[in-house]
């Protein structure tokens, strides 16, 4: 892999071979990324518009507290509480004695992903009807329209892939 | 009669040439057209009284929402120029008449597309105007000398362009910023500039923004290292319009967008000027001496004529500034002559090296005869026409202060020390194989080179009418500043 | 915005008929979209509404950009043609997300609000990411898109932390309602507010690739395909500066004080480092790369002065620039196609080779280094006017240097271009790659000779 002069990055060559495996990589990323900010905003509008007490924080540190002893307790409980006799037998792979060969992390069906990520996209821009369902009697008759219009547009897009053969497993 | 004709038509020229591919149809055109431009200059020359104001002006918006205007106008200076550069144009295309470059209607095309560029910088009076010629001289001269250069012309027209373009850059710098200086609504024009009121402090430091452009294109001392190669390497018809005429821009741009647009700060460094470039000088003539590439000694000497130029424009008096205007044309007659010598030499015998020759005068008598005499216009003997301009100069240095006169003497005496030994080593002696290859010269040199030699006794007799035709202006200048 | 909605069906339009077999008609609609978004374009001249709330504001200066990039767009549009014969597979898409990428460009010349602009800016990069990745089997295409998207994505947020900073402090997005809450609290602004100032202009600084922002583009440029370049470096370009001006002309213009200071190192460090690290390049896109971070420095000049004249400078800078710039890549992706090398060395001789494309290219390269009469020099000079009208003297001064600097790395092209070489092949020119470098050529000589009427326009 070539090494640009002030930069480098250094990939997997299964990320070029297999690109489409770096698409779920790249939205959690995204994902990571727009929460953060998503955090980041939030936190500073609240710290700005409003003055808080210390006493205000108190749930969220009790939450903080309940959810990591979570966590924690139940790792801790299972590692005392199971048994726990490993054997050579015990950690080979297959009983039956067939000896394990290749790359576990072989590359399987592009299709999984991509209907993944269709499943993802369908799924935020269907988030807008919440919104839209409460406020349906006050936004009146333009309302309705728009979120036809919408939903046209949506269509449009789901013919799309399914013209693009998007659902076809076994291309 | 409009001043734009004078740009025009050597830019029709210069489309029309690109049409055809004949060499001969190329030759005939271009001398035309250039006689045409002559004759048209002198038309201009004789109908026009200076004393009188500016007749001959042509006045166009350009681009008014910059103040830009295509606005020319022409007094003693700038007609003394014009004259200049259309004549020496005709010489020099007529000087290329047994040349066979290849493409050469893209090569004339070029040369007219120069001297159409030059002569706009000598008409024009919007500053804005004035760099746009300035630079539009400069790329064909670029691209001629790539195409048709000789050795390592890739770096030294590298070398030549960025020279040139940092020294104009900051002549834009500094055009822009008097600019913003001028009072009222803001413009370029020449005569809103010489109105500006600027304080010393800033004087200072505008003067050597733009004379660094004029100083890199003259070249004047610390600004001349492109100047050696690109006068070696470029085709000979390109260095003679570099030394002839384009060199002139540089000290017309001093004359006329320097010294009365910063006084004060001429004032403040004119001592340092002369002392760089009488240093210049000198250093050039002793360089000139150890040459053996007869194109690089010209080069080298022109500097060192150029040198005096300089000193001589700031010393600022009226002998001076005539000697300069009168210099001008003589430093161009004879490097223009100079050069094609030394381009038949290396045509005929295939060298440039002064080591290598010797003995031509024992073939061609006249050849070497007209050699002699226009070396001694160029060192500056008595009855020819380097005299006058050199010795103007040297009355103004003196003038000024007397101890640069003395040392732009002894430039003087060094030059005859290298032109005569060119003359010696490469005329005179034995003739050797090389030179014997020197056949005997057509027709097609004499007629630039007759012509040169009467111009040489001429002005070195009889100058008046030129001095006369540039009294007014220069008095003028002296006034403004 | 009509031609917003013209842009948007052009979009999905291609979309669909990629499913069809013939490559061509794609080329057509493409075309016709853009021509047809181009004319509603120039149809709002002159108009001045607000939109959806004030999120979108349509007047004169949106107008000239939004023109200004469809019409580049056009051109791009007009060189991918030998995509077209090569019969790239994902032409459709190609097409289609350029067309989305200029959708976001559009918004970010228009926008009357932070978040307006946040969108225009994702909607740019986003279809951004993946073209620059459209090559799926070149590694480089690959690498290239990865750190465009991870730079990218990084820049967004610098961009978003920016824009909360700010709403944290003033309590609004829109932009002129910020420059009155400025004009009100003078005194008693709170420091996260100018934290915010300098965190927004260095999420900008990413997407034009200002140094100390710029790493990302000169590996994205080399690698990303020739046409996705173009595209970055003139629609990109000129949307993110339009943005960026617009930014600070109607938000934060009265406390220029403040910020033109950062913006001042900024442009000191663009102009003096893209032009050092340009000399040493030997591979054509690696140098236009950072040609393109030089040229960014110029056009930051216009903005830094920040005065009446900065519109219509960085209109014209960012059009003739693009112009430039499309006749030089269109040339570089030609002659890739031909010998498979985009290195100076490989280009020795194209000019004797091709002698028509050979002075075009010529011409391209004396406009980007501004040699009068071209458009370039207009552009250069204009810029040096205002910026020496807003007094920043010492910095023209640098800018001056730079240019001469830039004289070298263009020259040496155009040394290369011309040199004696007889390795070169001629390379055909089809019909619309020869009316795309006709009309820029013609256009960089208008401009440059007639360069009063688009000056007046802003």
């Amino acid at each position: 892999m070539k090494l640009c002069n002030g930069f480098s990055l250094s990939i997997n060559h299964n990320f070029i071979t297999q690109p489409p495996l770096a698409i779920p990589f790249l939205i959690i990323i995204h994902e990571l990324l727009l929460n953060f900010t998503n955090f980041v905003i939030k936190f500073t509008i609240m710290i700005i518009t409003k003055i808080y007490i210390p006493q205000d924080y108190l749930p969220v540190i009790i939450q903080t507290i309940i959810v990591f002893g979570f966590v924690g307790t139940t790792i801790l409980i299972t590692h005392l509480l199971g048994p726990n006799r490993n054997t050579k037998e015990k950690l080979e792979n297959f009983e039956c004695g067939i000896e394990s060969f290749g790359n576990a992390r072989s590359p399987f069906s592009v299709k999984y992903f991509l209907i993944a990520i269709l499943f993802v996209l369908f799924d935020v821009q269907v988030i807008f009807f919440y919104p839209w369902a409460l406020n349906l009697k006050e936004l009146g008759n333009q309302g309705f329209f728009e979120m036809l219009f919408f939903l046209g547009v949506l269509i449009v897009g789901f013919i799309y892939i399914v013209l693009k053969d998007a659902f076809k497993w076994n291309q | 009669m409009n001043a734009l004709f004078l740009i025009v038509i050597p830019f029709i020229a210069s489309g029309l040439i690109l049409l055809f591919r004949k060499s001969i149809i190329v030759k005939c055109i271009s001398i035309a057209a250039s006689l045409i431009q002559l004759l048209l200059t002198l038309y201009v020359l004789i109908q026009t009284n200076f004393s009188q104001g500016n007749i001959l002006s042509f006045f166009i918006e350009w681009i008014p929402s910059l103040g830009i205007n295509f606005s020319l106008n022409v007094d003693g200076i700038s007609m003394f120029m014009l004259v200049l550069t259309n004549f020496l144009s005709l010489l020099i295309l007529v000087s290329g008449i047994n040349r066979e470059p290849k493409r050469i209607g893209m090569f004339y095309s070029m040369i007219f597309f120069t001297q159409a560029a030059m002569n706009g910088v000598f008409l024009s009076s919007n500053a804005i105007l004035f760099y746009i010629f300035w630079e539009l001289s400069l790329i064909p001269v670029y691209f001629m000398v790539l195409f048709w250069g000789g050795e390592r012309r890739q770096a030294i027209t590298l070398k030549f362009f960025i020279y040139t373009l940092l020294g104009s850059l900051f002549m834009l710098f500094a055009f822009i910023f008097l600019y913003w200086q001028t009072s009222g609504i803001h413009s370029f024009e020449i005569t809103d500039f010489y109105k500006i009121k600027i304080s010393p402090a800033v004087q200072n430091r505008l003067f050597w923004c733009l004379f660094i452009a004029f100083a890199i294109k003259i070249p004047l001392f610390p600004f001349h290292s492109w100047q050696p190669d690109t006068y070696t390497t470029a085709p000979t018809q390109v260095t003679m319009i570099l030394s002839g005429i384009m060199l002139k821009m540089g000290i017309y741009g001093i004359i006329r967008w320097l010294l009365p647009i910063v006084p004060q700060g001429v004032e403040h460094w004119s001592n340092t000027v002369i002392i760089l470039s009488i240093t210049g000088a000198l250093y050039a003539s002793v360089i000139a001496l150890k040459q053996n590439n007869i194109k690089t000694l010209l080069a080298w000497s022109s500097m060192a004529h150029v040198g005096i130029i300089g000193a001589g424009i700031f010393a600022r008096n009226l002998y001076s500034l005539q000697g300069v205007m009168l210099q001008m044309l003589f430093h161009g007659i004879n490097i223009i002559g100079l050069f094609l010598v030394a381009d038949t030499i290396e045509n005929r015998t295939g060298t440039r090296k002064i080591s290598e020759l010797g003995g031509i005068r024992n073939i061609s008598p006249f050849f070497s005869s007209t050699f002699l005499i226009i070396i001694l216009g160029s060192i500056a003997l008595p009855l020819t026409n380097g005299f006058i301009g050199e010795f103007l100069i040297l009355t103004g240095l003196f003038k000024y202060y007397s101890w640069y006169s003395i040392f732009a003497g002894l430039i003087v005496i060094t030059g005859a020390v290298y032109m005569l030994y060119i003359y010696q080593k490469v005329m005179l002696g034995q003739t050797n194989e090389l030179s014997d290859s020197f056949i005997k010269v057509p027709w097609a040199e004499n007629i630039v080179l007759i012509p040169v030699i009467i111009l040489i006794f001429l002005f070195g007799i009889y100058p008046i009418p030129l001095l006369n035709l540039t009294e007014i202006s220069v008095k003028g200048l002296l006034q403004m500043m | 915005m009509n031609s917003l909605i013209i842009l948007s069906i052009t979009g999905i339009t291609l979309l669909f008929a990629g499913l069809g077999k013939s490559k061509w008609v794609l080329f057509t609609i493409g075309i016709a979209g853009l021509i047809t978004a181009g004319i509603l374009t120039l149809a709002d001249w002159g108009k001045n509404e607000a939109l959806f709330n004030k999120m979108i504001i349509i007047d004169d200066y949106s107008t000239a950009f939004n023109f200004s990039i469809i019409f580049t767009t056009l051109m791009i549009f007009l060189i991918s043609s030998n995509y077209i014969r090569n019969a790239n597979k994902y032409l459709a898409e190609i097409y289609a997300l350029m067309i989305f990428a200029l959708i976001g460009g559009c918004i970010m010349t228009s926008f009357g609000n932070m978040v307006t602009l946040f969108m225009g800016i994702e909607t740019l990069s986003i279809p951004l990411y993946v073209l620059a990745g459209s090559r799926k089997t070149s590694i480089a295409s690959n690498e290239a898109s990865f750190k465009y998207f991870i730079l990218g994505s990084f820049a967004t947020a610098f961009f978003l932390l920016g824009v909360a900073l700010i709403y944290g402090a003033s309590g609004t997005f829109n932009t002129n309602e910020i420059s009155s809450y400025i004009l009100l609290h003078q005194t008693q602004i709170p420091k996260i507010f100018y934290t915010g100032i300098i965190i927004l202009i260095i999420g900008l600084c990413f997407k034009i690739a200002a140094i100390p922002f710029h790493f990302w583009s000169p590996d994205v440029y080399e690698g990303a395909p020739t046409l996705v370049t173009t595209f970055m470096a003139t629609v990109v370009k000129t949307a993110g500066f339009a943005a960026i001006f617009r930014l600070l002309q109607n938000a934060f213009s009265n406390l220029s004080v403040y910020w033109q200071t950062i913006l001042w190192i900024i442009t000191l460090l663009t102009l003096l480092i893209s032009a050092l690290a340009a000399l040493n390049q030997t591979g054509m896109k690696r140098l236009m790369a950072y040609s393109g971070i030089s040229n960014s420095g110029f056009i930051l000049l216009a903005v830094l002065a920040m005065n009446s004249m900065s519109p219509g400078a960085i209109l014209f800078y960012t059009f003739t620039y693009a112009l430039g710039t499309i006749i030089v890549f269109g040339m570089i992706m030609l002659h890739q196609e031909y010998t498979g090398s985009d290195s100076i060395l490989s280009f020795e001789g194209f000019g004797r080779a091709n002698p028509v494309s050979g002075i075009i290219f010529t011409l391209a390269l004396l406009s980007l280094t501004g040699i009068p009469v071209t458009g370039g020099f207009f552009a250069k000079y204009y810029i040096f006017l205002t910026a020496i009208h807003s007094n920043f003297i010492w910095i023209v001064v640098i800018g001056v240097i730079t240019t001469v600097i830039s004289i070298y790395y263009y020259f040496k092209i155009i040394n290369a271009l011309w040199k004696e070489n007889r390795c070169q092949k001629k390379i055909p020119l089809i019909i619309p790659f020869r009316t795309a470098f006709l009309i820029c050529s013609i256009l960089i000589i208008l401009t440059g000779i007639f360069p009063d009427y688009l000056i007046r326009l802003l």
